[in-house]
């Protein structure tokens, strides 16, 4: 079923992904016939003048667009070739992937993921994405959420003890399968809040903000990025964060390490971090070329340490956070196996 | 004999037809609720559909009525007289055109040649497939260079060179200036 | 408070940074004209250059280019019947017409006067009460919403035509359409017919470019002659300063959309779309000549102009007071703020309200500088709608297919445009009305959503909120005036009683010299 579905949709909308099957035609002899012994080098000079499209899967302007085009010139340096950001916003950022990892492995299309949300949507067996794990090559991890639970600066809930401590607290979250949603969810059942329930249905995170302003829901839970805003403005406080230490924006949220939990709480926690640590990677379709892989992996590399990309990233407020594909390959991803069952329930009950 | 069945076309079968698919749309959007689990909220979609088979319903019931009624009265006026039924059912469009001039839409789209309708319809067909195998800059070329050597009689020099420009300029602004990504085509994907 | 005036506008008049505000409204411009492309995408491309800048540099630039994307909207609706945005769809339906009578001048000489009394306006309220509106945004919330946009959809009465039963057809398709996509409260997807495009539901920028412009395109192929067709073609090719005071003459009409657009602008997630219905409903239903609504109304084309860009300064509101931004753009611009060090929140209103001051000032100067910038270009661009069919033709393809392309990079957008387009002829060929269609589309999932949020929120006690009770008084004030006035046309109409009215005069004279 799903996979005709996947047909229909690609003839129907994707005509991107049959137009770089198109291209394959052209490029791949090209690139095979160099890969049979050619050296690192002479591999990654096949990049050379030629077009890679990084495709972002939200609209222009968002978190994943301006950290997309942070990267772009450390990525073009790097490989000598020219790189176009490509937004492709549709059904909550899987349908870009899941005509990525429809399209060919050569690397002229790569994308950044919301890991977090496809790893979530992945484990729950939620309708969407139409991959695993396994069929995206892991060019590396370019940034992570910091995920903070903020409440209404004036509100009775200054800290998480206060939170837990409570009786018919209200999360507030643009709708089911959305991090905000996966977060509060999680830290309902590993805390066991009194009463305490999910309010969905804001239409951006600007009205879910309004609403805790106006005292309508008591929390928000999801990515740092999101909240900086009415943190800033003194309207929230941020009363947990995820991180190992409370980040800079967050001085005062509650982290892990101050609380003590219970061995069921510790897996679920546990979970939203692995699926954090998953964290925003750019990935390209599987079964590519292992010299292939290892330019874009190696570009990324020294993407993340260009100067350019590092000084446009501080002056975005973005903060970086470098893994290489490799190491997200062969040690966050192997772990999604070993989740706890109460973490993988708490996601089946988050779509 | 033109205007009277131009002025039944007007209100009626076309208006049933419409009706009629209207009702499909929303009945079938009623029938495809029915399907959905008890989570999905449905309130609004149902009174939605509700709303548009009413309407659809009454639509089409008004218009059999008065459909009827006109073929019952054409035939009796065929008898009588003819020219009391077409003023009678001439006078209402009639105070219309007063204020409809030769740009007005309805007036266009009915009153156009069979022969430029099919053309225009081929353009666009023309435009799209092109657009869908060659992606946006060569669709441009091509219609603009096609179209107005055919259809706007310009001369060759001048079509060339006004393809020229709209082409340059929409690949200048969209690839140097902005990168504005356009539907890339099957076949060039980079265009 | 005067101090921050002053120094704001101090800080503003200075030549690097009116440089960079003339910088800004050229880009601005452009990316206003190409359809689809709004201030946000504009912002989001153009951010990095700001970080040279020092921060009021930055805001003045970034704000200034993002004005005037707003004005220069309103152009390509006006001249070529394809909406630059969602937003200044309701342009359109009263500005093309003028256009194809031959005035387009006077057509963009009354969106742009409107245009600049709708900044002004907005701004001064941004001014004068961005100290003290915190409380009322405080007060609305989802029910208030929920009621706004049922407001704004009882408005249809008025805009359906002449049969209610096609009108109330037409919502009811508008309104399934938009329920399309991701239900609000389970996250499932309804009517998407296994097609993940649909997902995330039918984007308004494809449907409003295909039913208002593909349809107009359409017929430019059909004649074959130049859009500006009327038999007042020739003399009144500029005719701006008629224009200008046909604007200024319905001032009332364009104090209350200004109004409309700031109140609905400040609420976060209701903004243009909303905002531009219920300003050209009530210009409607207040007009002496409604019957030319939709064939070239002076007062409608004045309401569209003023409540899309005052719409504009009202949604600064709460992103400035509270960090939240009131629109799509707002958003990208919120995080430009903050990348310039420029943080929203109650700072804004005391220790640096000359901050918010020197908005203010850009958001005037800007706004001012726009609409002289497009009055100069009035005379080239109003003889373009004299050029023939055929030669523009090939634009104006272009215009639908990058706009329509826009909204979400994919081809679906371009089906859905066709289809938008194929909907539009057919209701203009056997006429049935568009408006109720777009109205509804646009409003049908705010009314879910916010029907949801407050019954999950407050149960069914949010009914006797005041907010409710009150815009439920103005809601029903508003059907029962459509109909009695729908009526009245009616019996108008049955007496065979021509509607009286400067415009209908006029086409009158037309119509004979015919």
């Amino acid at each position: 079923m799903l996979q005709n579905k996947a047909h229909v949709a690609r003839v129907a909308v994707g005509t991107s992904v049959i137009g770089a099957l198109a291209l394959t035609g052209c490029t791949a002899p090209g690139a095979q016939g160099s890969s049979a012994n050619a050296d690192t080098a002479e591999v990654c000079s096949s990049f050379k003048g030629k077009t890679v499209e990084l495709v972002i899967p939200y609209s222009a302007g968002g978190g994943y667009d301006v950290l997309s085009r942070i990267l772009v010139p450390g990525l073009e340096n790097a490989l000598g070739a020219t790189v176009i950001p490509l937004n492709k916003p549709g059904a909550g950022g899987l349908l870009a992937i899941n005509q990525l990892t429809a399209a060919p492995a050569d690397g002229t299309q790569i994308a950044i993921v919301n890991g977090t949300g496809a790893a979530a949507a992945i484990l729950a067996g939620a309708e969407g994405p139409k991959f695993g794990f396994d069929d995206l090559s892991y060019i590396g991890r370019v940034a992570v959420d910091d995920l903070v639970v903020t409440t209404n600066a004036k509100s009775d809930y200054q800290s998480w003890e206060d939170v837990m401590e409570s009786e018919g607290f209200r999360f507030g979250s643009t709708g089911r399968g959305s991090s905000d949603y996966i977060v509060a969810n999680a830290l309902i059942q590993a805390f066991d809040l009194k009463g305490a329930e999910v309010v969905v249905g804001f239409n951006s995170q600007a009205e879910a903000d309004l609403a805790l302003i106006q005292g309508n829901v008591d929390a928000i839970a999801g990515p740092l990025d999101s909240r900086r805003a009415s943190i800033k403005s003194g309207e929230t406080t941020a009363a947990l964060s995820f991180a190992d230490e409370a980040p800079a924006d967050a001085a005062d949220a509650t982290v892990f390490s101050d609380l003590d939990l219970s061995e069921d709480a510790q897996g679920i926690i546990d979970g939203v971090k692995l699926l954090t640590e998953y964290g925003r990677p750019l990935v390209a379709p599987a079964g590519m070329n292992e010299e292939t892989l290892g330019c874009l992996q190696n570009a990324l590399g020294a993407a993340m340490e260009d100067p350019e990309v590092l000084e446009q990233a501080e002056k975005m407020q973005r903060e970086l956070s470098y893994l290489p594909g490799k190491e997200l390959e062969t040690e966050v991803v192997p772990k999604f196996d070993k989740l706890s069952k109460d973490f993988i329930d708490v996601l089946k009950a988050s779509y | 004999m033109t205007t009277q069945s131009a002025n039944a076309n007007r209100t009626g079968v076309p208006d049933l037809v419409i009706s009629c698919v209207v009702l499909i749309i929303c009945g079938g959007a009623l029938a495809l609720s029915v399907t959905y689990p008890p989570a999905v909220s449905l309130l609004l979609p149902r009174l939605a559909a509700g709303l548009g088979l009413l309407c659809a319903t009454w639509m089409i019931l008004s218009k059999l009525i008065s459909l009827a009624r006109q073929r019952q009265e054409a035939g009796a006026a065929r008898t009588a007289n003819p020219v009391h039924v077409h003023t009678g059912e001439i006078s209402a469009p009639a105070e219309d055109d007063d204020e409809v001039d030769p740009n007005d839409a309805e007036y266009v789209l009915s009153h156009t040649p069979r022969r430029v309708w099919l053309t225009t319809i081929g353009f666009i067909a023309g435009f799209f497939l092109v657009l869908y195998l060659c992606g946006l800059f060569v669709a441009a070329a091509a219609l603009s260079l096609v179209y107005l050597v055919t259809v706007g009689k310009k001369s060759w020099l001048f079509s060339l060179g006004y393809t020229t420009v709209l082409t340059g300029l929409l690949w200048v602004l969209m690839r140097w200036v902005t990168y504005i990504p356009s539907p890339p085509g099957i076949l060039l994907p980079g265009g | 408070m005067i101090d921050a005036i002053t120094s704001g506008l101090d800080q503003v008049l200075q030549w690097e940074t009116l440089a960079l505000m003339i910088g800004g409204m050229l880009i601005g411009f452009v990316v206003g004209i190409l359809p689809g492309l709004g201030g946000a995408v504009a912002i989001a491309l153009l951010l990095p250059f700001t970080f040279a800048m020092e921060p009021v540099q930055g805001l003045v630039f970034l704000l200034s280019m993002w004005i005037v994307t707003g004005t220069a909207g309103d152009i390509t609706s006006v001249l070529f019947g394809i909406p630059g945005e969602a937003t200044s769809a309701a342009a359109v339906l009263d500005g093309y017409p003028m256009t194809k009578k031959g005035q387009a001048g006077r057509a963009l000489g009354i969106v742009l006067t409107s245009s600049a009394m709708g900044i002004i306006f907005g701004a001064i309220v941004l001014g004068v009460f961005i100290t003290v509106i915190r409380p009322l945004v405080l007060i609305l919330g989802p029910p208030e919403f929920f009621m706004l946009v049922l407001l704004g959809l009882a408005f249809v009465v008025t805009l359906a035509g002449k049969s209610i039963a096609k009108g109330m057809a037409m919502v009811a398709l508008g309104l399934l359409v938009s329920y399309v996509g991701s239900d609000p409260s389970a996250g499932l997807p309804r009517f998407a017919f296994d097609q993940m495009y649909l997902w995330s539901g039918i984007a308004l920028i494809p449907v409003v470019v295909g039913l208002f412009g593909g349809a107009e395109v359409l017929q430019l192929m059909l004649t074959r002659s130049s859009i500006a067709n009327g038999p007042l073609g020739d003399a009144k090719l500029t005719g701006s300063m008629r224009g200008v005071t046909d604007a200024l003459r319905h001032w009332p009409v364009v104090i209350r959309s200004s109004s409309i657009g700031v109140v609905i602008g400040m609420l976060p997630g209701l903004g243009g779309t909303v905002a531009q219905w219920i300003s050209y409903g009530q210009a409607r239903q207040s007009s002496r000549n409604p019957d030319q609504f939709g064939k070239g109304a002076v007062d409608g084309l004045a309401a569209a102009g003023a409540t899309n860009n005052a719409k504009d300064a009202g949604s600064l509101i709460p992103t400035i007071v509270f960090g939240i931004p009131g629109g799509a753009a707002t958003a990208v611009l919120l995080g430009g703020f903050l990348i310039l060090g420029i943080k929203p929140g109650r700072d804004m209103l005391t220790t640096q309200l000359d901050i918010t001051f020197s908005m203010v000032w850009t958001v005037i100067i800007a706004g001012l500088l726009g609409v002289v910038l497009a009055f100069a270009l009035v005379r080239p661009l109003a003889a373009l709608t004299k050029i023939s069919g055929p030669v523009m033709t090939p634009i104006l393809f272009m215009f639908l297919v990058i706009g329509a392309y826009t909204a979400n990079n994919s081809w679906g957008d371009l089906l859905v445009m066709i289809g938008a387009s194929v909907l539009g002829v057919v209701c203009l060929r056997w006429d049935w009305p568009r408006v109720p269609f777009l109205l509804a589309l646009v409003l049908g999932k705010m009314l879910e959503q916010y029907l949801n949020l407050s019954n999950t929120l407050f149960g069914s006690d949010w009914i006797t909120r005041p907010g409710v009770i009150l815009i439920g008084v103005i809601v029903v004030a508003t059907l029962f005036l459509s109909i009695r006035s729908l009526r009245r046309d009616h019996r108008a109409r049955l007496a065979d009683e021509p509607v009286k009215g400067a415009c209908s005069r006029v086409l009158q004279t037309i119509g004979r010299k015919k």
